[in-house]
């Protein structure tokens, strides 16, 4: 009935300090078995092949490696419905705790995107200095491909429907990734498409209204890695949080 | 590039107050389906087996019955966490439980922090007439146990939980040395509560009453990791089980790396 129903749910949170469901690699499910969680999020990917999978870790605070297929493109992630509007549900925060065992042979993921599939694929691609849109994003990247000094920073691109590439040197933050150390990334997307992007608590971007996200188009969140190659990839996640306003407006 | 990153989400809090997910007791899975979950817990042990499963009771407040197979002194049933805790780097780890035991028979019970915890999780200790024995060196522990296989855990007068602490250095220990002053008694809850700090002392709490206390470097080794586990494991040919009500663990995040 009402359109402008409230409670004292207004705000969403979704959480995971990867504890929990295994998904083992060396699974033998079919492609058919019914949907995996950690948590709040969906872990999307080629979970049956028996090279991803979800495992957790024994380190200190608990992390879950994410580990994708051998197929350039294709990985595993955790992941929502693409179900959050900037002007809706803005602000919308993606916030990462996450950690790289080698800075070789993949693709990472950490944001808002417009198209998660179940056998989902990543939605940026890279080579040399340049981003390329696979669908409308905005997040972390980090890419091998790029050009060296390029394949060890993060970048923070931000495509819209009318946009198809990017530069690296236009969107790399001033913190290098090292292998074996744990990043604290955050993304910010406000409900007019302004956006701000912090690495370990320091504020690396910040663009204006409607040129990180249109505030009419629903995202969804992606934490996750992809092959660029032949080779097997990982991701190693302490945590995954997101927060979001409810949308009463209906 | 940071190693030292700080952001809001700065302690780990599991939780589950068992209302959630079932694992049926007489599935017919394979043992190469993937892992399941009571909320933030994996649920571990021969879940394949068509006796062992988790299964939710129409009690008030909402309980799990883990029940583990009727397999003597090997497969269990357990909610665990990854082997993740180190006390110097997580500490203060605390791990409390409400559980209840429908019966104190045939029936090895261990809730607390240990240094092994594999899918097939096996019990981290077990008792013969007055000595608890740990595993192996490496499956170090400190938490509440309970096994029937004790002498005095057979006469209900005399059937208390015990608050064994094993370093890899530590093989037994005897069991009127480590016993609380609270009974067990089958169909009533008790809260357990252990606390480990980062200097490897622990406390033990049984229903808020203060029961043990244990100094620095003696009941956990601070750099070694620990992971949480509540489970049963049978003594006997014998199905066992153990109700839980909710189980609650929280630690610090290492921010060091």
């Amino acid at each position: 009935m009402a359109i402008t129903g409230q409670s004292g749910e207004g705000m969403i949170r979704l959480f995971t300090d990867m504890y929990g469901n295994e998904i083992p690699v060396g699974n033998t499910e079919a492609a058919t078995t019914p949907g995996h969680f950690q948590e709040d999020f969906s872990v999307l990917g080629d979970l049956f092949d028996g090279d991803a999978g979800l495992v957790l870790l024994s380190k200190a605070s608990g992390y879950g490696r994410l580990t994708g297929t051998d197929e350039a493109g294709y990985g595993c992630a955790l992941a929502t419905e693409v179900c959050f509007s900037p002007a809706l549900n803005g602000t919308i925060v993606v916030e990462a705790r996450v950690e790289l065992q080698v800075l070789t042979a993949r693709n990472i993921f950490i944001g808002l995107t417009g198209t998660i599939d179940d056998n989902i694929v990543e939605s940026l691609t890279a080579g040399t200095a340049t981003i390329t849109k696979v669908y409308p994003s905005v997040g972390f990247l980090f890419d091998s491909q790029l050009s060296s000094p390029y394949d060890t920073i993060w970048h923070m691109p931000y495509l819209l429907a009318t946009d198809s590439t990017q530069t690296s040197t236009d969107v790399d933050a001033s913190q290098i990734i090292v292998a074996g150390e744990s990043d604290v990334l955050r993304l910010e997307v406000f409900s007019d498409g302004a956006a701000r992007w912090f690495v370990n608590g320091k504020l690396e971007q910040s663009v204006g209204p409607g040129l990180a996200a249109t505030p009419g188009t629903l995202l969804g969140v992606v934490c996750g890695c992809f092959g660029t190659a032949n080779t097997i990839t990982d991701l190693d996640v302490d945590y995954l949080l997101v927060t979001a306003n409810r949308d009463w407006t209906r | 590039m940071s190693i030292t990153g700080q952001s809001g989400v700065g302690k780990i809090r599991l939780f589950t107050d068992c209302c959630g997910n079932e694992i049926v007791v007489t599935n017919a899975e394979a043992p190469t389906t993937p892992g399941h979950s009571q909320g933030p817990f994996s649920v571990l042990g021969d879940l394949t087996q068509s006796d062992a499963g988790l299964v939710l009771l129409s009690k008030a407040n909402g309980f799990a019955r883990l029940t583990a197979s009727a397999v003597s002194n090997a497969d269990g049933c357990a909610l665990a966490t990854e082997v993740s805790f180190s006390p110097i780097l997580n500490g203060t780890l605390i791990l409390e439980a409400r559980v209840a035991l429908q019966a104190i028979t045939a029936r090895n019970i261990f809730i607390g922090f240990t240094g092994v915890i594999a899918d097939d999780v096996l019990e981290p200790l077990t008792c013969s007439g007055t000595t608890v024995t740990i595993a192996g060196s490496t499956y170090v522990s400190v938490g509440f146990l309970f096994d029937s296989q004790i002498t005095r855990a057979a006469t209900a007068s005399t059937a208390y939980w015990l608050m064994p602490y094993f370093l890899t250095t530590t093989a037994t220990q005897t069991d009127t040395d480590i016993e609380a002053s609270q009974l067990v008694v089958a169909g009533e809850c008790d809260v357990l509560r252990v606390e480990v700090d980062n200097n490897g002392a622990a406390r033990w709490y049984i229903n808020g009453k203060l029961e043990q206390s244990i100094g620095a470097g003696l009941a956990a080794t601070p750099a070694t990791k620990l992971g949480a586990l509540c489970g049963v494991w049978s003594t006997a040919s014998t199905e066992s089980d153990l109700d839980v009500d909710y189980l609650l663990v929280t630690a610090n995040r290492d921010w060091t790396r």
